[in-house]
């Protein structure tokens, strides 16, 4: 198997921000039937190391293409973007929003208050999904997008890798 | 002239079956199965006894005694009859809490407990691979020869030490590994293909020592694990222990010599078992000094003294279904897996949380066996005599692993419940000038400083040629194989400096250490994310501060007065509010000075541009990658 291969070529899935779920979860499971070590167990050292790489691949693809927001940094780097960054800035607006809304979680949470860190969770959700749904018109088929799309791709990414954080260190407070 | 070798339409010559055998290595009690005719079935010894003892007895003579020929030295030779071996295996002495409540004679060691014998002194490695090569000689007898291959079972909960503990063992026995599976997986596997099984199904394994809890998907053909949590250090015999204290403070007996220790904790066994069937069960036995002991437990106090173990186990089922995204409805069934799922309060237990009463229709001892049994025929290539339908099982690693960063922070490379195999890579550089070396950390565990992982390896990376901070590029490559065993490499990626290490830590978690951290991990999470938070910060606020400063004596000039004032402004407040402890107001402050600077690093950029297009190559100019955006 070729570790070069393109993570969309990989799952036979077109190079685009939308995503075919089924199709994903269907050919990783082919390739990995493929690949796994579990194939190579009676192989000699070689061929042992390489299963153990190539699934170890697969699975790194998988892993990336499946969560959206490493999807769009993938796709970023696809057309040469550098990667993410510190010389990456948000806006400020964007910025003291996020803050404020931290500020209430903090707030919510000493206050043991769950359906306010849940009604908070429920409108990161939707954030998450405008940046996603943003990202879909950017990175479409057969495109190669714009620089000027790719800079509002890269800031779209950027707030969904900001969001995604502060989602997950919400699901953490809920579950305590 | 040509030779007809075979004719075109006759079939294959048939091939030889390899011989092959699944091991469930237990606490209590050990199993061996195999294949050997298209249907999996446990082994029994000569006298028709599936389950083997997990005892070994060291004689005088030098003997070995295992399973049932030991059980009656349990009480009369309580230093060279070991029992629950399981749960020493990749532990150090130090990390044993209890040590002292082990009948034993520990030696002096640094690396993993060493118990003295009259055999000699004996790891835990070493006296479980008497218990495998028991096992191994039941297996070659029935199948008339050495073995291929087996697959050993280990708790999917277990870390790397105690991984590569299991396998050394098995090694040791003069067995080939093909695999080590998690217990809960293979159980899966059994039940599954038995079954035609399709769609999400929890395993519950409760076994001697150990408890685990696995979410799977099932479907054509493919076992993906979505989650697994566990506690290595919970299973029947606390449930026994329970009893024990209980005879201790209702007889109000004085302290008991370590044979009568023994002896009160088989007694406290059988009244257990007893209870699985009966509605009282009698504790009738005399002590060794002559004391007489007779009481009488109900199902009624048995079910109030371990109600908190019972507990335990949910907080694990809890956190799988959270990291696999599911909620309880989304379970088609829960398989019950282990000994001490026979007791009545946890199926209850097991029932009420999951809404639905637990599938009960296998037997919760052997199906972890018969499992390994299929995977290993299947590892060796029988399957397709067996003309079986092709499946795939997709594992994950239990706890996270990560790397120790500034401050004492840990810096996770591989997320618990990732698939495996897997590779993860991360770079980070030098932070000082002219550094050349790094000193390498490697940990596992959820909580997020250093100091409340477990330590697995450390190493250096030497011979970085200096370089000035930031420069160095160092790839850290964390790779996981496919029975979870970890090794890590690092590498210098300009000069191709290289140093690695495969993870083989001399002793695994404490007994209760992987317990105990999860606990924490619920009881701190808060203390923690706050901690870390402010930390995380502060050492952005002083980056920026830092690398403003060196920015404003090399360039200054680009900027007039009134843009001068303002970021010298904002680096004052920034300063000042790194001082305090107040994160929110630290996070403002570090954005606007982030954003009061953004222009001035812009105009840099381009003098630096411009520089590099006159002269110098680019990849000396262009900065070292970052990892992550701080935007926390």
């Amino acid at each position: 198997m070729d570790r070069k291969t393109d993570y969309f070529a990989l799952f036979d899935l077109p190079r685009r921000y939308a995503l075919d779920e089924t199709v994903l979860n269907e050919s990783w499971r082919a390739l990995l039937a493929r690949v796994h070590p579990d194939t190579a167990v009676l192989a000699d050292a070689t061929a042992k190391r390489k299963a153990i790489e190539d699934a170890a691949y697969v699975n790194e693809a998988y892993r990336t293409l499946k969560d959206p927001m490493r999807r769009g940094d993938y796709l970023l780097q696809c057309y040469d973007e550098a990667p993410l960054g510190s010389g990456d800035v948000l806006p400020v607006e964007f910025l003291s929003e996020q803050l404020e809304a931290r500020e209430a979680a903090d707030e919510a949470w000493r206050a043991g208050n769950r359906d306010r860190l849940e009604s908070l969770q429920t409108s990161l959700r939707a954030a998450q999904r405008q940046q996603q749904g943003a990202l879909a018109v950017l990175f479409v088929e057969d495109e190669t997008p714009s620089a000027e799309a790719l800079a509002k791709a890269r800031q779209h990414v950027l707030s969904l890798q900001f969001l995604t954080r502060f989602a997950d260190d919400l699901d953490e407070k809920i579950d305590v | 002239m040509l030779l007809q070798i075979s004719e075109p339409d006759s079939p294959a010559p048939p091939r030889e079956r390899k011989r092959a055998a699944g091991i469930d290595l237990g606490t209590t009690h050990s199993l061996v199965a195999s294949v050997p005719q298209s249907v999996a079935t446990v082994l029994p010894d000569e006298n028709g006894r599936v389950l083997l003892p997990s005892v070994v007895r060291y004689g005088e003579a030098g003997e070995v005694t295992v399973g049932y020929g030991a059980l009656p030295w349990l009480a009369r030779d309580v230093t060279n009859t070991i029992a629950s071996v399981k749960r020493l295996m990749g532990r150090g002495l130090a990390d044993l809490g209890d040590a002292r409540h082990f009948p034993y004679h520990w030696a002096e060691t640094s690396g993993m407990v060493r118990l003295k014998t009259c055999a000699g002194e004996k790891n835990p490695v070493e006296i479980s691979a008497e218990i495998l090569k028991a096992l191994r000689v039941r297996a070659e007898t029935q199948a008339g020869g050495a073995l291929e291959g087996v697959v050993v079972t280990v708790p999917a909960y277990f870390d790397d030490a105690q991984r590569q503990a299991t396998k050394e063992a098995a090694r040791l026995a003069g067995l080939n590994v093909l695999r080590l599976l998690n217990e809960p997986t293979a159980a899966a596997i059994a039940y599954g293909l038995d079954h035609g099984a399709e769609g999400v199904y929890v395993v519950y394994d409760l076994g001697g020592g150990t408890f685990d809890v696995s979410i799977l998907r099932l479907s054509r053909g493919v076992f993906e694990v979505l989650a697994t949590h566990g506690d290595s250090a919970l299973g029947g015999d606390d449930f026994d222990h329970r009893v024990f204290c209980w005879i201790l403070e209702t007889a109000n007996l004085p302290p008991l010599a370590a044979e009568d220790v023994r002896l009160l904790l088989m007694i406290a066994r059988n009244a257990k078992e007893t209870l699985t069937q009966h509605e009282t069960a009698p504790v009738v036995t005399t002590l060794s000094t002559g004391l007489r002991v007779e009481l009488t437990l109900t199902a009624e106090i048995f079910t109030e003294i371990t109600e908190h173990l019972v507990q335990k186990t949910l907080m694990p089922l809890k956190r799988a279904l959270r990291d696999a995204k599911l909620s309880i409805e989304d379970i088609k069934g829960v398989v019950l897996v282990g000994g001490a799922t026979r007791m009545p309060q946890i199926r209850h237990a097991v029932a009420d949380f999951f809404k639905q009463p637990p599938l009960v229709n296998l037997n919760p001892d052997e199906v972890v066996a018969l499992g390994a049994a299929i995977q290993a025929n299947a590892l060796v290539g029988n399957r397709s005599l067996d003309s079986g339908e092709d499946w795939l099982l997709l594992d994950v690693t239990p706890l996270s692993l990560g790397l120790e960063t500034m401050g004492g922070l840990v810096e996770k490379i591989v997320p618990r419940n990732a698939g495996i195999p897997l590779t993860r890579a991360q770079d980070f550089t030098t932070f000082k000038d002219g550094q050349t070396a790094l000193a390498i950390h490697v940990v596992q565990g959820e909580r997020e400083k250093v100091a409340d992982c477990r330590s697995l390896a450390r190493f250096e990376l030497r011979g970085i040629p200096p370089m000035v901070a930031g420069a160095a590029r160092i790839r850290i490559v964390f790779q996981i194989d496919a029975d979870g065993l970890l090794s890590v490499s690092a590498r210098e990626q300009t000069t191709g400096v290289e140093a690695s290490v495969v993870v083989k830590p001399s002793y695994g978690l404490d007994e209760n250490e992987i317990t105990r951290m999860l606990e924490d991990s619920m009881a701190h999470a808060r203390d923690d994310m706050q901690a870390r938070a402010l930390v995380e910060t502060q050492v952005e606020a002083d980056q920026l501060i830092e690398l403003t400063q060196h920015a404003l004596a090399e360039d200054g000039d680009l900027l007039n007065d009134a843009e001068r004032s303002a970021i010298d402004a904002a680096l004052e407040e920034l300063a000042q509010r790194r001082q305090g402890q107040e994160l929110n107001a630290l996070r403002l402050a570090l954005a606007k000075a982030n954003s009061a600077t953004a222009e001035f690093a812009g105009r840099r950029m381009n003098r630096s541009v411009q520089k590099a297009l006159t002269g110098k190559r680019v990849d000396q100019v262009s900065g070292i990658r970052n990892q992550t955006v701080e935007n926390g």
